[in-house]
């Protein structure tokens, strides 16, 4: 039968050799059927006469779907759409699709939590607690600095979490001043972020 | 109209009541109760859950934006100058994006923060220089058609 292709569902014909209701159904299996085996080699088609009041069709799929139809007093080009409509479809069921999009992992860098952007300290710091005192000096030394030459050195606003690194003032000369540095993970500079500030509460 | 009495009247009947009936059921399938059986109470419950769709259709957007600036506040910026500067350096991501990168991708998410912090201080230097500094690396920008 050509290239080896894979199953990808059945199709069960059931109609009457005599009743007049499935002539349209016999019709189809003198006519059309071969051509449309021949045509979907990935449908196994069995076809049974025998005595019965309405010619059905019955669908199995992969996924194990299983879908009926009446070919009761049909003609031949409504079965033959009606297959073919049976025959393109896979199981899934016909509803409505929530969301066109489906994951199984959605994060991949790891979810949010609320402890996710603090940054931590070595021994465990609790809630409200400053790191070590003694930067605080420096930072007001540094906002002292900065104060002359303001396109030269920015200095980033002291908050809990820094994403730009400060540094000290550079004189004057020089033109091409590094205006701010990327994040710490980029970064190479052994800079010491600033000790987060008490909260004014 | 022209139905002057009440024989007459009764002669229009309703047919496919079936239908009219199976047409609200079908979205009350998914329900609990009796409320997935009969129409008297599907209906109720089947308006109350369209309606309940469009207004959280309408709440959506500003649901990412308050996610976003919840975000952007926990790297230093506020909203406004996070997506103003995200902007000016072409990162065309829309807020329902920004908001799923926030709670799925923190890194990447820190990463766009501190772009943004970036072109925000080359903007001002640009601004307040006046023509003395070179122009920013991030403040570049490519001219497509």
């Amino acid at each position: 039968l050509g290239p080896t292709c894979r199953q990808r569902q059945r199709l069960s014909f059931s109609l009457s050799r005599d009743a007049p209701s499935s002539r349209g159904a016999r019709e189809f299996v003198e006519r059309e059927v071969t051509d449309f085996a021949r045509r979907n080699p990935g449908v196994v088609i069995y076809v049974n006469p025998r005595p019965c009041c309405v010619p059905r069709v019955v669908a199995e799929y992969l996924n194990g779907a299983v879908r009926e139809e009446s070919l009761n007093c049909k003609s031949v080009e409504e079965i033959a759409t009606l297959v073919q409509k049976l025959a393109d479809q896979s199981g899934l069921d016909v509803i409505r699709i929530r969301k066109p999009f489906h994951t199984d992992s959605p994060s991949i860098q790891g979810q949010w939590h609320p402890f996710t952007n603090k940054p931590t300290a070595l021994g465990g710091l609790r809630p409200r607690e400053v790191q070590n005192p003694a930067p605080t000096q420096d930072a007001a030394e540094l906002l002292g600095e900065g104060a002359g030459p303001r396109w030269h050195s920015i200095v980033a606003l002291p908050q809990e979490h820094v994403a730009v690194a400060i540094h000290p003032a550079q004189p004057a000369g020089q033109r091409h001043q590094p205006i701010g540095h990327w994040p710490e993970t980029v970064c190479s500079c052994t800079a010491e972020p600033p000790a987060r500030l008490a909260r004014p509460s | 109209m022209v139905f002057l009495s009440a024989p007459l009247w009764l002669r229009n009947r309703i047919t496919d009541r079936y239908w009219r009936v199976q047409e609200v059921l079908k979205h009350a399938r998914h329900f609990r109760g009796r409320k997935n059986r009969c129409y008297r109470l599907a209906v109720r419950a089947v308006t109350r859950a369209f309606g309940r769709g469009t207004r959280a259709r309408r709440r959506r957007g500003p649901l990412w934006i308050n996610r976003i600036t919840a975000a952007s506040q926990e790297h230093g910026l506020k909203y406004p100058a996070f997506i103003l500067n995200l902007i000016k350096c072409q990162v065309e991501l829309n807020r329902k994006v920004l908001a799923d990168l926030a709670i799925y991708e923190p890194k990447t998410f820190k990463s766009l923060a501190a772009l943004s912090k970036r072109r925000r201080e080359e903007g001002f230097v640009a601004a307040l220089g006046d023509g003395k500094e070179p122009e920013g690396i991030f403040s570049r920008v490519a001219q497509h058609h």
